[in-house]
Order: C-alpha cells, then structure tokens, then sequence
C-alpha cells in the first residue's frame, strides 16, 4: 500500500465505495438476503431493498465501439439488491447476485477514516461473504472487476459561489475563456475518462451540479471511479488492485483540481 | 428505512438508474432550473428534528416530501411563480403564493393527501384534491398561479 501518495487534512471527500462484480451465483436466491443479513445484524441492523445495480464491466478496445446486442431474459424472480447500513448510517454493505459492495459516508462530523482502514475493512467484509457462501453450498465468485470510487462534494459558498469559479476549482479550466458570446455558465456537467496502463482499468471523473438531499446544499459533486479487472480472483489480488484503483483516484483527484483548492483542503504531501 | 430525502422511489431523476453511490442528492441536469430552486426550497423547509416549533410537532416525513415534490414537478413546465414553502404543525408541509389579490395555499397532509385554499376576488375556495396528481394540478393549481 503506498503512502507517497497525494495527502490532504481537510478533504471534501463524503463518500467511498468499494465494490466487485462477479457473475451471478447460480445457486442464490431471495432466501440467502434474509440468511446474511442475520449473519451482519449486529453491526447492520438497518434493511432495505433496492432496484439491482446494472453491470457496469469497462471494455476496451475496438470492443468499446461494438454494439450490445439487445437482451431478452426471462426470469422467474425479479432481481434485487439488499442494502444493510449500520445504526449511525455510516456504514453500507451493499449485495446482490452479481455485486458485493461497502461504502463509506460521512455520518455527522466523523472525520474520513482512511483508505488504511477502509481496505482492510472490505477484506474482513468480503471474506465474510464467502464464509456464508460456502457455509450455504453456493460456489465461491470469481471476480470479475473491482471498483474504487470517492466521491467529493464541493459546497457553494465553501468552495465557489457561481460558476465563474470553475477555474479556481479545476486546474484543466481556463481561467480566462476567449469567448465573445457565451454568457457565464449556468450549470455544468463534465466527465473525462482515462485509460489506465495495460489493460488495467479505466479511471471515470464526473463532475456535476447537484443538491445534496440530506441538508439541501448545492454542491459541485466531484466523482472519481476506477474500474478493473483484478490480477487474479484471490483476495490479495483483489486488495492489490483497490490500491492501484485507489492511487488513480488519488492522483486524478490531485491532478484535476486547482492549487487554490489543494490549500483550501490542506494539503499535506 | 426514512431516506433523507423521502425521494427515493420518486420519477425525478429521470434519466438515472441505480447506483453504488449512497449519498443522495438531486443532479441539476436531470431537473429544469424552475425545479431545481422549488426542490432547494422544499428540502430546505423541512425541520432536521421532530418538535422543530416547541410544541411537539413532528418533521414532515417521506410522504409528505415525495407529495410535495410531485406537485412541483407537475407544475415545472409552465414555471409558475416559486412559493414560499413553509412546514406546519401536525407534520405536514405547507406551499404558498400570493400574487396581488390571489392567494393559493397547499397544505400536504401527513398522510400525503393535499388541502388547498384559492382566494381570489375576495372570494375563498377550499377543498382537498381528490387525487392529487398532474392532472388535477394542471386543472385547478395552474389557473390560478399563471392568471394574468
């Protein structure tokens, strides 16, 4: 795990996820939602049903340009997909046939508690999973693709207060457009893609104008997602590729975003 | 499960699908600007707390907010004026305009149901609308918000 990595005190950072994606169990059903949950309780005490997560598998290539063929499938249970959040809604182990999930929030003022906590986290998460998938005979996932994504809110009035902000905020903006026409922007919606070396990912910043449901600010939502595949289907595979999706969002985020906003987060290294 | 925004099974994201992300929050391109500034003060007139007036009144729950919302998006396109969106006792939320001598109040009920009262030409209307939807929004709200 690096440490030499971007670093700041104060980041507006709100939100992490770690996810893997597999192809769907054969053998679980709607029983195995309720059986976890009894195996999470203690620690998720909170339920709920969510409309399932579309796979989201990168491509790359000429294979990013084919069409997807139209899918037909008839199924006998409607997908689902099961969220158990903790007592201070900090917490969030998201599942569903093809999915296994852990996000991050920010829950009051608790402070970000670090990608040195969150990855081990994930692993005791995850090996627990598969304890309960081999304790219930279903086959053990092979994963397919890991995903790391933090999401930053940037409030209005912290961080901008209009849109002729934007290239204090991000550095690939200029800050003196040559135009002769266009007003000042009235909202933005910016997403870039970056190809990660061999093969191994993509890294997806999006960057959108937003209100925030919990306390209704307007925020300039600043997400970095890489997606994967892992060397390999173990654990430590796994991990080894949340640290380099981790790395890419960390240096992505550092990259993007203006000096101006490195010093209002404090940066540290 | 309460949602912080009580939205989650509402059809205002219109163009999202489901995502990893847990934070909720309202994208600005998924909304009209009208929308956006009626959402902003909806969410923001919803006490944090129940007993937000001292007298033991509790906050506006999922029904209420999603109700709300869902008459403020059946208005969006014509872009009335914004009202001013305030939460009453008893649990509900209330949304008002006065213009000149018309006034409009919609009450949103606990239970998601919806009161109105029109005032208009020194003449008063109250009643609940029977099903509150785009329809009945467009047939009896509308008229009275856009007449000149």
């Amino acid at each position: 795990m690096r440490t030499d990595l971007p670093d700041f005190a104060a980041p507006p950072l709100i939100e992490t996820v770690f996810g893997v994606e597999f192809p769907p169990l054969k053998a679980w059903d709607i029983r195995h939602y309720g059986l976890l949950w009894q195996d999470v309780r203690d620690e998720y005490p909170v339920f709920q049903v969510q409309s399932p997560l579309r796979s989201t598998i990168e491509r790359f290539g000429v294979d990013v340009f084919q069409q997807t063929e139209p899918r037909v499938e008839l199924v006998s249970v409607p997908d689902l997909r099961c969220w158990f959040t903790n007592h201070s809604g900090s917490k969030l182990l998201q599942v569903q046939k093809d999915r296994f999930i852990r996000n991050w929030r920010q829950a009051d003022s608790d402070p970000y508690p670090r990608y040195e906590t969150l990855r081990p986290a994930f692993e005791v998460e995850w090996r627990r999973f598969c304890e309960f998938l081999a304790r219930n005979s279903i086959e053990i996932p092979e994963v397919v693709q890991c995903e790391v994504t933090y999401i930053n809110h940037l409030e209005r009035g912290r961080e901008w207060s209009s849109f002729d902000d934007l290239p204090e905020i991000l550095s690939c903006w200029s800050p003196a457009p040559s135009f002769t026409f266009l007003p000042s922007l009235e909202t933005a919606l910016i997403r870039a893609n970056y190809l990660m070396p061999d093969g191994k990912g993509r890294l997806s910043i999006v960057l959108q104008h937003a209100l925030r449901g919990s306390d209704a600010k307007e925020v300039l939502q600043l997400m970095l997602t890489a997606r994967g595949k892992p060397g390999g289907t173990s654990p430590a595979e796994m991990l080894a590729w949340f640290d380099l999706g981790r790395e890419w969002v960390v240096r992505g985020f550092a990259d993007i975003t203006s000096k101006r906003m490195h010093d209002h987060w404090e940066r540290k290294q | 499960m309460s949602t912080a925004l009580g939205l989650s099974d509402l059809d205002l994201a219109r163009t999202e699908t489901p995502s990893s992300q847990w934070v909720q929050i309202i994208r600005r391109d998924d909304t009209t600007s009208w929308l956006f500034e009626a959402l902003k003060l909806v969410l923001r007139a919803v006490p944090k707390v129940d007993n937000w007036d001292g007298y033991g009144s509790i906050a506006p729950g999922d029904a209420v907010k999603r109700r709300s919302v869902e008459l403020l998006a059946a208005m969006e396109d014509d872009e009335p004026p914004l009202p001013r969106v305030v939460p009453v006792p008893g649990g509900g939320l209330q949304l008002e305009w006065r213009m000149g001598d018309r006034e409009l109040e919609i009450e949103v009920l606990p239970d998601g149901s919806v009161e109105y009262l029109i005032v208009a030409s020194n003449k008063m209307l109250e009643g609940r609308l029977a099903k509150p939807d785009r329809t009945s929004v467009r047939a009896l709200i509308l008229p009275v918000l856009l007449a000149r």
